[in-house]
C-alpha cells in the first residue's frame, strides 16, 4: 500500500455535484397487451419499431416513432392493477404513461393504479362522458379517439411533444396523422369544455390537434413543473456541494439567487410568465427554507374575436 | 433599509463558486438610467412627456479593495482575460439584503497600479459593468 505521499501531503477535495439528469422526462412508457409467450409485466426498452412487435400486437405504440421518438419503453400487462408493482423503482426512467387501447374503458376506471408515479397518465376512448370524468383527474389526459383509430392519435400527439429534445411545446394545431370523426363545431366545443383533448378534421386543413391538454391545464405544464423542480434541486445541491456555505443570512441570499437564475431561465424560454424564490433561515440549523412561487405555464388555443362594424 | 459597509460581505460569483473580498474601501455604482420629462417649447402643457434614457448604457460598479490574495488575483485574471460573466455581490450580514450585479463583466485588469510607501499602494481597483444590478430588501 502507497501511503507515504498521503502520509507527507494529505489532499481533500471538494468537488461540486453535477447537474441532474432531466432526460427521463422526455422518455414514456407504452403499456399494452402482451403477445402470447412474452411473460408480463416485465419493462423493455424498445429501439425500434420491430422491437415493439415482438411485444405485443398493439399497433398504438408505433405512432411514437412515427412521431420522432427513437426508443420507448413498453410494458405487456394482463392488467392494469399491477401496474403499480411493474412500474415501482423505474420513477426515474419515464415520466409518462400512455395506456394502450389493449385496455377497456372500465379497466383504468377500476382497476388502474399507478402507485407512486406522480407523473402523467394518459388514456384514449370514444365514450366523451368517460373521458370528461378522467380528464378531470389531475396529471390525466384524457384523448378522444374512435374504435377503428385506438389510441394511435394519442401516441402521435405525445411523440410529437417528448421528441422535442430541446423545448416543451404545446404542439398547437399541428397535423395529425387520422381524423378521430369530431368534423363539426358543436363536437369540438363539447369536447374543449371537458378539456378531452382531440383532432378535429377540417375540409381545407386537414387533420389538425385540436386540443392538447391535460388534468384541465396546459400539456406541458406538469413536465415544466417537474422539469423545473429539478433544475432548482441540482442548482442548490451543486452550491452547497461546491461552496459549502455557512448557515448565514448571506450565504442564504447567494443561494437564493442561484435560485432565481433558473427561474430567470425558464421566464426567459417562456415556459412560466414569472416566479420568485425566498430562502430563509427559519430553523436553527441545517435547514433552510424555500419559499417558491411560479405562475402556471398555459396555453393559447383559442381566440374569441368580435368585430363591430361602424357606418 | 440602509446598506451599512461594516454589516455587508462582499465578493463575486464565478461559475458558481464564491471569492469573498475581505477587504473592500467602498462600493460605487453609477446607473445612468433614468426617467426624464420634456415638453414642447410653447409650454403650455404642464404634464409633459416623460421618457426614458441611458438604457443602451450599462451600470458601473468599482470596488477598490485592499490586499488581493494570489488566488483571487488568479480568478480575476482568468474572467478578466476570458471575458467570464460574473456576479457581484454585496450583502448585509444582519437581515439578508444585498445588492448584485450580475452577468457583469471585469472592465479593468485587476493588479495594484501604486508601488509606494502609503497605504492608497495597497489598492486593488475593480470596475464591473453590467446591466442587471438589483436590489433587495429584507427588513
Amino acid at each position: 500500500m502507497n501511503i507515504l505521499l498521503d502520509y507527507f501531503f494529505p489532499i481533500s477535495s471538494i468537488n461540486p455535484t453535477p447537474a441532474a439528469s432531466t432526460a427521463f422526462l422526455k422518455q414514456v412508457l407504452a403499456v399494452v397487451a402482451p403477445k402470447d409467450a412474452v411473460p408480463p409485466g416485465t419493462i423493455t426498452l424498445c429501439t425500434s419499431q420491430s422491437g415493439v412487435a415482438a411485444l405485443t400486437d398493439n399497433l398504438d405504440v408505433q405512432q411514437l416513432f412515427s412521431a420522432g421518438m427513437s426508443r420507448v419503453y413498453v410494458l405487456p400487462l394482463d392488467g392494469l392493477d399491477d401496474l403499480a408493482a411493474a412500474i415501482e423503482g423505474h420513477e426515474s426512467d419515464f415520466f409518462t404513461v400512455l395506456i394502450s387501447s389493449d385496455f377497456a374503458d372500465a379497466d383504468v376506471t377500476g382497476d388502474l393504479d399507478a402507485g407512486d408515479f406522480t407523473g402523467v397518465i394518459g388514456v384514449a376512448s370514444t365514450d366523451d362522458t368517460y373521458l370528461g370524468l378522467q380528464a378531470a383527474i389531475e396529471n390525466r389526459a384524457a384523448f378522444h379517439s374512435t374504435s377503428g383509430n385506438k389510441a394511435k392519435n394519442m401516441f402521435y400527439a405525445f411523440g410529437k411533444m417528448l421528441s422535442n429534445a430541446l423545448s416543451w411545446g404545446n404542439q398547437q394545431y399541428i397535423t395529425m396523422p387520422l381524423a378521430d370523426d369530431v368534423s363539426t363545431l358543436g363536437d369540438c366545443n363539447a369536447l374543449f369544455d371537458d378539456k378531452v383533448s382531440f383532432v378535429l378534421d377540417d375540409s381545407e386543413f386537414g387533420k389538425r390537434l385540436g386540443l392538447f391538454a391535460c388534468g384541465g391545464k396546459a400539456i406541458v405544464a406538469p413536465y415544466i413543473k417537474r422539469n423545473l423542480e429539478l433544475d432548482m434541486q441540482s442548482a442548490a445541491l451543486t452550491y452547497v456541494s461546491g461552496n459549502q456555505p455557512a448557515y448565514t443570512k448571506v450565504q442564504a441570499a447567494l443561494l437564493e439567487d442561484e435560485l432565481q437564475k433558473v427561474i430567470a431561465l425558464y421566464v426567459s424560454r417562456q415556459w412560466i410568465e414569472q416566479g420568485t424564490v425566498e430562502v430563509l433561515l427559519e430553523q436553527e440549523n441545517f435547514i433552510a427554507s424555500g419559499y417558491i412561487n411560479i405562475s402556471e405555464p398555459k396555453a393559447l388555443w383559442r381566440i374569441f374575436g368580435e368585430i363591430r362594424q361602424t357606418l | 433599509m440602509i446598506f451599512k459597509i461594516y454589516n455587508c460581505d462582499f465578493g463575486i460569483k464565478v461559475s458558481g463558486t464564491n471569492y469573498n473580498f475581505d477587504h473592500v474601501m467602498e462600493v460605487q455604482i453609477e446607473d445612468p438610467e433614468k426617467n426624464r420629462l420634456t415638453r414642447g417649447s410653447n409650454a403650455t402643457n404642464k404634464t409633459g412627456l416623460v421618457y426614458k434614457e441611458g438604457l443602451k448604457e450599462p451600470k458601473k460598479w468599482s470596488i477598490p479593495i485592499l490586499n488581493m490574495s494570489a488566488e483571487l488575483k488568479l480568478v480575476l485574471d482568468a474572467a478578466y482575460d476570458e471575458q467570464t460573466r460574473v456576479d457581484v455581490y454585496c450583502i448585509d450580514r444582519t437581515d439578508g439584503s444585498s445588492k448584485m450585479a450580475k452577468n457583469a463583466v471585469l472592465c479593468n485588469r485587476p493588479q495594484q497600479l501604486t508601488v509606494d510607501e502609503s497605504t492608497e499602494s495597497m489598492n486593488v481597483s475593480m470596475e464591473f459593468e453590467t446591466f442587471e444590478s438589483t436590489e433587495q430588501h429584507k427588513s
